[in-house]
């Protein structure tokens, strides 16, 4: 059962699969494809690659989770979940299923981010000490990756009317923030601040992604 | 005799415009049972309930001697399940859709289901947002009838379907029957249809169980009466009167219920000739029953009063 349940989600998922895989592999090998023994103008050009690769790692883990979500969700939302509801199994196991099929195809992607890394390090001289980077990197994103996945899941999975609601109250607070910036502004501030940053959610995104200080 | 399906004070609100209101079966087991009603009735919301998909309000479910919903999972294992609207995944093929419906269910058969594909000359490498209505039709009820399930809940199924496509449909649904004691319970609003194979049937409307009877006793007490000479002040007939016609003056057609052929007796007792007797088809009678709660509904006028009817 959870054999079908993985290959019918693949199915629908492996697109963006392949995509994200794909791009993963790019950014681990371009990212570090300078020579780190040449000169210190060599090593800066490298450091501005490296920020510049955190963005991209940034973006790839959130549209990863997006993604991956939004296709174990999408088709049983489209058919308002009247098939999955009339199968013989547990809701919560059903969910489970998804969600762990999901897990698996965000698995398949930090795998080939690890081996990727490790292609590239292999191409250059890597520092004393930063043998780990490959590994460091890819669970780092792996972390990421989960929960962003999990983030976009539990938002996939709310019926359209939750979803409006949570949208109607975002929308809200953007209105009344744009009327009148104190003292409801703050709030927003704040609560976008709490979530945002410091030892927010997104602090995991926002943090180095490598673990070369240069 | 045993219940398939148990349904007693079903009581669920859908929203402000529409409610099921004492809703209460009783399907035989190993009987087709029909499920009639015009569109909106609340035939498809009380398969839900039925299926545990929804929470009645009030009310008690006993499927296959089980409470739904607190069962659901285990009465679903033994029910197929054909909805109204195709809900299987249209990015799919044939072949991937049985596969993956198979592994749900472990009474599947595979030589069953491969017979019925063939039958219904489905392409197992078709996509099936490919498929055409009636393919769709088929594919359902293939994958229902291959759970070898012991009761089949079907929704409108041939809905939408060509002539061809439903005979082929509903011959393959009479043949699962004839092989096995399975128990249907059918909504459909092709009054025809059903009149051919079922043996019970209940008609909704409103959300309420207007009527719940053997498909014979249904038919046969169903007449259309010419009549000539009805007095002005009728009384109360031993029979039901749905709904009366005004043909030339003073003869009338009446759609009747529960006739019985001693009851010209009472026309002749009330100075009413009766000139006729007509059968009513299923959907001929399923009509005049709508029509006369339709009229039973309205508030009373001088018009009306006339087609007010005794009951």
């Amino acid at each position: 059962m959870f054999g079908q349940m993985l290959s019918v989600q693949w199915k629908w998922s492996r697109w963006s699969v392949l995509l994200l895989s794909l791009a993963v592999i790019v950014v681990a090998i371009w990212s570090i494809s300078v020579d780190l023994q040449n000169s210190l103008e060599m090593q800066s050009g490298l450091a501005q690659r490296l920020e510049a690769a955190n963005g991209w790692y940034h973006t790839l883990v959130w549209v990863g989770g997006f993604l991956l979500a939004m296709h174990a969700w999408r088709t049983d939302h489209a058919g308002r979940h009247v098939y999955a509801l009339s199968l013989p199994i547990p809701r919560h196991r059903f969910v489970l299923y998804r969600y762990v099929s999901g897990l698996l195809f965000a698995g398949l992607i930090v795998l080939t981010l690890w081996l990727a890394a490790l292609v590239a390090t292999s191409m250059i001289e890597v520092p004393p000490g930063l043998n780990a980077y490959p590994t460091g990197l890819a669970l780092r994103i792996g972390v990421a990756l989960l929960a962003t996945y999990a983030l976009f899941f539990a938002v996939w999975s709310a019926t359209p009317r939750t979803g409006y609601y949570v949208a109607g109250i975002l929308i809200l607070f953007v209105v009344v923030n744009s009327l009148s910036p104190t003292p409801v502004g703050n709030v927003l501030q704040s609560g976008l601040s709490a979530l945002w940053s410091g030892l927010g959610f997104e602090h995991i995104m926002t943090g180095r992604w490598f673990l070369i200080d240069v | 005799m045993t219940s398939a399906i148990e349904v007693s004070g079903l009581q669920y609100r859908a929203g402000p415009g529409f409610s099921l209101t004492g809703v209460s079966l009783a399907v035989p087991t190993g009987s087709i049972y029909g499920f009639l009603g015009p569109n909106g009735s609340g035939k498809t919301t009380t398969i839900r309930l039925l299926l545990g998909h929804l929470r009645a309000d009030a009310g008690t479910i006993q499927v296959l001697g089980e409470s739904v919903p607190k069962n659901a999972e285990r009465v679903l294992a033994r029910i197929g399940y054909v909805p109204e609207r195709p809900h299987l995944y249209g990015t799919l093929r044939v072949e991937e859709a049985i596969q993956y419906h198979a592994s749900f269910y472990p009474t599947w058969d595979a030589g069953l289901a491969a017979e019925l594909q063939r039958a219904f000359r489905l392409n197992g490498a078709m996509v099936l947002s490919r498929l055409s209505k009636g393919e769709l039709g088929k594919l359902m009820m293939l994958l229902a009838l291959s759970q070898r399930p012991e009761l089949l809940v079907l929704d409108e199924p041939t809905d939408g379907l060509d002539p061809a496509a439903r005979r082929e449909v509903l011959s393959a649904l009479v043949e699962f029957v004839a092989q096995r004691t399975a128990t249907v319970f059918i909504s459909s609003h092709l009054v025809h249809e059903l009149e051919r194979i079922c043996d019970r049937v209940a008609i909704l409307d409103g959300g309420r169980v207007v009527s719940e009877l053997p498909i014979d006793i249904l038919k046969s007490g169903m007449k259309r009466l010419r009549v000539a000479g009805v007095p002005r002040m009728l009384p109360a007939p031993p029979f039901t009167i749905l709904t009366r016609d005004l043909e030339v003056a003073g003869s009338e057609t009446w759609a009747v219920q529960n006739w019985q052929t001693q009851h010209a007796e009472w026309l002749l007792e009330n100075g009413i000739t009766l000139r006729e007797v007509i059968d009513l088809d299923l959907e001929e009678g399923f009509v005049a029953l709508l029509q006369s709660r339709a009229v039973l509904a309205q508030p009373a006028s001088d018009s009306s009063d006339f087609a007010r009817l005794s009951t």
